[in-house]
């Protein structure tokens, strides 16, 4: 399974969802937010999030700014 | 007291967190800045990039978190920004901000007026960066933002009050708060803001890039609170000739 993230491709052996994802990536929750294929998903679905094929994964973290 | 939305501040003095030196420089600053209410980006995260640390810093403060969508041409995308913003900090507040222009980084009147019609649709309390324009300002209000941000000139400039005259109708004229953002380069010009009757100022990089910015946080503090008592005492009128402070004899010309 191959999926975009953050305009990076990724190769899967097995369906991951977006908690799994995050291990992979070693990316702290905290002021995460993730939207697949434009589609927010809220933290509370990150575990039933599972993703597919030709996903695209935005991971997007708070950071400093004005 | 400032109330914007459901929301009451005590200090008048909002910071950026951008710019600073490191995320211990920043904490201290805002800590001597009394600020209650600070703004963030949002960011897609690079692979192999060290964790910002500026959130873990802001946990400890206990303050208000005020989620920009910088970044966004559109707007389009600023709404998609916001949304994220929602969901990686549980806050409808966000900082609608939308620059085509690299150079000057002027909000787009056009765009942000679309995208706070539909982010205020979806429940956010918006916040937008905008141009100057009392006329806008008005639209912004009209169409549900919880208070309008005005710059005084181009963000990060330093340039001082370059729209005070338009600030001013849009102080008289707007029915939510005005906060003045961007642009603000000294104390003084956020005290003399202030004294317009200006509800609050947003400052960041003139405390972030300043030589000693915790002292310099602190001095915009005083200035921010002073403006705000000046304008509340009632300034006196100022006038082209003359009045008199002492009573007028004649004796010294007189022999």
């Amino acid at each position: 399974m191959t999926i975009t993230v953050n305009g990076k491709l990724l190769d899967f052996a097995e369906h991951i969802n977006v908690v799994s994802l995050l291990k992979y990536l070693k990316i702290k929750p905290t002021g995460v937010a993730v939207a697949i294929n434009n589609q927010i998903i809220f933290k509370d679905d990150w575990l039933s999030a599972s993703l597919n094929d030709n996903d695209n994964v935005d991971v997007f973290q708070v950071v400093a700014g004005g | 007291m400032l109330t914007i939305a459901n929301k009451s501040f005590s200090s008048r003095l909002f910071t950026g967190t951008g710019k600073f030196r490191s995320a211990q420089t920043m904490s201290a600053a805002i800590q001597a800045s009394k600020s209650e209410l600070v703004t963030l980006a949002m960011k897609r995260v690079e692979h192999g990039r060290k964790a910002d640390e500026t959130l873990s810093e802001l946990d400890r403060l206990h303050i208000n978190l005020l989620p920009n969508t910088s970044g966004a041409v559109s707007a389009k995308e600023a709404v998609y920004a916001a949304r994220l913003a929602r969901a990686a900090l549980d806050t409808p507040w966000i900082k609608l901000e939308i620059h085509p222009d690299q150079r000057y980084l002027l909000p787009d009147p056009v765009e942000t007026l679309l995208a706070a019609e539909q982010l205020v649709k979806e429940g956010f309390v918006v916040l937008p960066y905008c141009s100057a324009d009392p006329v806008l300002c008005r639209r912004l209000e009209e169409a549900g933002c919880a208070a309008v941000m005005p710059l005084a000139a181009p963000i990060g400039s330093n340039r001082g009050l370059l729209t005070k005259d338009f600030l001013h109708i849009i102080i008289e004229q707007a029915s939510v708060p005005v906060v003045i953002d961007a642009g603000i380069g000294k104390p003084s010009e956020a005290m003399a803001v202030m004294e317009m009757g200006a509800d609050a100022v947003l400052v960041n990089t003139a405390i972030a890039t300043a030589h000693d910015p915790v002292n310099m946080a602190a001095l915009f503090a005083q200035a921010v609170s002073t403006g705000r008592r000046a304008y509340e005492a009632g300034l006196a009128h100022s006038r082209l000739s003359s009045s008199a402070s002492s009573p007028l004899t004649r004796f010294l010309n007189e022999t």
